[in-house]
């Protein structure tokens, strides 16, 4: 099997150089990645609140619900073209695409497991020895055979084949709005949501205040660094007609609340970053030509893709366990 | 041509054999280091109790550390053996985890070095296994690093709740990286001969987290669970921990 890179994109970050991709090792990753065994309570799979026909977010949830009726304290970002980012989570706080899954499995509000208790389970079933004898020629069944399997999953969840893409290859064409909001995001959005990611994968503070009773701080948490206050992951563009609500804590609903942001924002707000203290509000038909634009990013065949889909409907109810 | 060929060919056969002979040249003496924990001049035992500096109550019941990295060199020759890609997790509930076994080449040698901990290249290389397994719960899940060092217990001496202290030492990057190297010269320089076991018995004071470079007691510090100034302060603390007890023969 052959890492998928769209045509156009960079250089992968991460390249299966150390972890060989073979359908067998995808398929395996896929499974892991539908299956609620993996959390505490047997019903929280990764795809719980990483749902595919919401660009792998979690549709219309502002806060997820882990496993035990729990709650995460950020909104769940959408999963794709994961193999071009460097760090993962809002505030990067994880270095490897490999090491991701290791915060929500032990997430106690969200899959709220324990490694020994995963393997153990993967381990007693029969199914899951035979697809790791496949995957990596023998039915050994550790952590990082478990975490390879599933960073040839969620590396090859891919997505680039929206409208956009469609015109950039001279495909199809934009209407008048798409085109007008297209001129519009290239001059006044694209510095951060850069083309093709449509992501700098850099941390801004974008002047949103913080929510006192989640005390969020971002970027700072993790570096310790006062001037990475409230700073948050650019989040890529694409599919973010499917991915409401927005921002780090899911706090609007709606593309225009969320463009409206940027028109509200009072202008002494130091903290944020100059390159949002620059902006100038846009006229309200801006603003609509601007929402056009953003609808073609959706890339509706990757929401179908039915090699990304739930590889056996019903895989995800298990539980409980005891 | 066919001549340039042939000797291809042959080459790539002798090429894993030479490989194997090298290494059983390189690899003909040993050297095994045993790590002894202890508290001052107290060898430890479990659930036993002990006092460190401040006069305070140490009940010790988690205590592990990654070694890694090590050096075996000599400093008048300048002749240094690597040992590369070796993890080891040293547990104290685990007596064969303290027995490090050390294959490496003839020689003289005076000063055994290693680095207390992961180095950051492996912390920023995806998921590892065998002694770097995140199952050994030395890996912290919510940010990505190892932890170098852990040390829990109770003390009366604790504010916390059952009186616990918990110490998880880690950070590889930046300003609060907590790696060191520990350096420990050899009483006299020791000569590995082939089929030659030399023993190197090392000892590791627990009381250096508290009294090292800084002096931390537990009544002020009964935890550090995560990186920044304070788990910089343990680390060099007890990056003095290690002394060599005796060498053999």
């Amino acid at each position: 099997m052959k890492q998928r890179i769209p045509e156009g994109f960079p250089r992968p970050v991460y390249d299966y150089r150390n972890n060989p991709l073979t359908r067998e090792g995808f398929e395996l990753g896929r499974k892991l990645f539908y299956d609620g065994r993996l959390s505490r309570d047997g019903y929280t799979a990764c795809a719980s609140c990483h749902q595919q026909f919401a660009a792998f977010s979690d549709f219309q949830h502002v806060f997820s619900h882990g496993a035990d009726s729990r709650f995460t304290r950020r909104n769940a970002p959408p999963l794709f073209n994961l193999a071009w980012q460097k760090e993962f989570h809002l505030d990067g706080a994880i270095n490897h695409l490999e090491l991701q899954p290791l915060a929500p499995m032990t997430g106690q509000n969200e899959m709220n497991n324990t490694l020994d208790s995963i393997i153990a389970r993967i381990k007693a079933d029969a199914a899951y020895r035979k697809m790791f004898s496949s995957a990596f020629g023998s039915e050994l069944v550790n952590t990082q055979r478990m975490l390879w399997a599933l960073a040839q999953f969620t590396g090859n969840i891919v997505s680039a084949d929206s409208k956009y893409d469609r015109v950039k290859k001279g495909k199809a064409a934009f209407n008048e709005w798409e085109q007008q909001g297209y001129l519009i995001f290239k001059e006044r959005c694209a510095d951060c949501h850069t083309e093709p990611l449509f992501t700098d994968l850099k941390y801004h503070n974008i002047g949103l205040a913080v929510d006192t009773f989640l005390n969020d701080f971002g970027r700072r948490d993790i570096t310790g660094d006062k001037s990475d206050s409230l700073k948050f992951k650019t989040p890529s563009l694409r599919n973010i007609s499917r991915t409401d609500p927005y921002m780090h804590d899911g706090r609007y609903w709606g593309l225009s609340t969320a463009i409206d942001h940027w028109q509200t924002r009072s202008a002494s707000d130091t903290t944020a970053d100059a390159l949002i203290l620059r902006g100038k509000p846009l006229e309200k038909m801006e603003v609509k030509y601007l929402v056009s634009f953003l609808h073609t990013l959706l890339d509706s065949s990757f929401l179908k893709d039915p090699m990304l889909a739930d590889p056996v409907q019903g895989n995800m109810i298990h539980g409980p366990l005891q | 041509m066919r001549f340039i060929l042939h000797l291809l060919g042959a080459l790539l056969i002798l090429l894993p054999l030479t490989k194997v002979d090298l290494y059983a040249q390189q690899a003909t003496g040993s050297v095994i280091i045993q790590l002894h924990h202890r508290v001052g001049e107290r060898e430890l035992e479990p659930d036993s109790a002990y006092k460190n500096s401040f006069g305070e109550q140490l009940i010790i019941s988690r205590f592990r550390y990654y070694i890694s990295n090590i050096e075996i060199s000599d400093t008048v020759t300048r002749n240094t053996y690597r040992v590369s890609n070796q993890y080891f997790l040293v547990d104290e509930k685990d007596s064969g985890s303290k027995v490090l076994s050390l294959q490496l080449p003839a020689g003289q040698y005076n000063k055994i070095s290693f680095l207390l901990g992961v180095d950051s290249l492996k912390n920023v290389s995806g998921i590892q296994t065998g002694a770097l397994d995140p199952l050994r719960d030395m890996f912290w899940t919510w940010k990505s690093g190892y932890v170098m060092a852990k040390l829990e217990g109770r003390s009366s001496a604790s504010t916390l709740p059952h009186h616990i202290f918990e110490y998880h030492i880690g950070g590889f990057n930046g300003a609060y990286n907590v790696l060191g190297r520990v350096e420990l010269p050899l009483p006299a320089a020791i000569d590995i001969i082939p089929g030659k076991k030399v023993q190197v018995a090392v000892s590791a004071d627990i009381n250096k987290w508290f009294a090292g470079l800084h002096r931390l007691s537990i009544a002020e510090h009964p935890a550090c669970t995560v990186e920044g100034q304070l788990a910089k302060r343990f680390s060099e603390n007890y990056l003095q921990m290690f002394t060599i007890q005796s060498v053999s023969p």
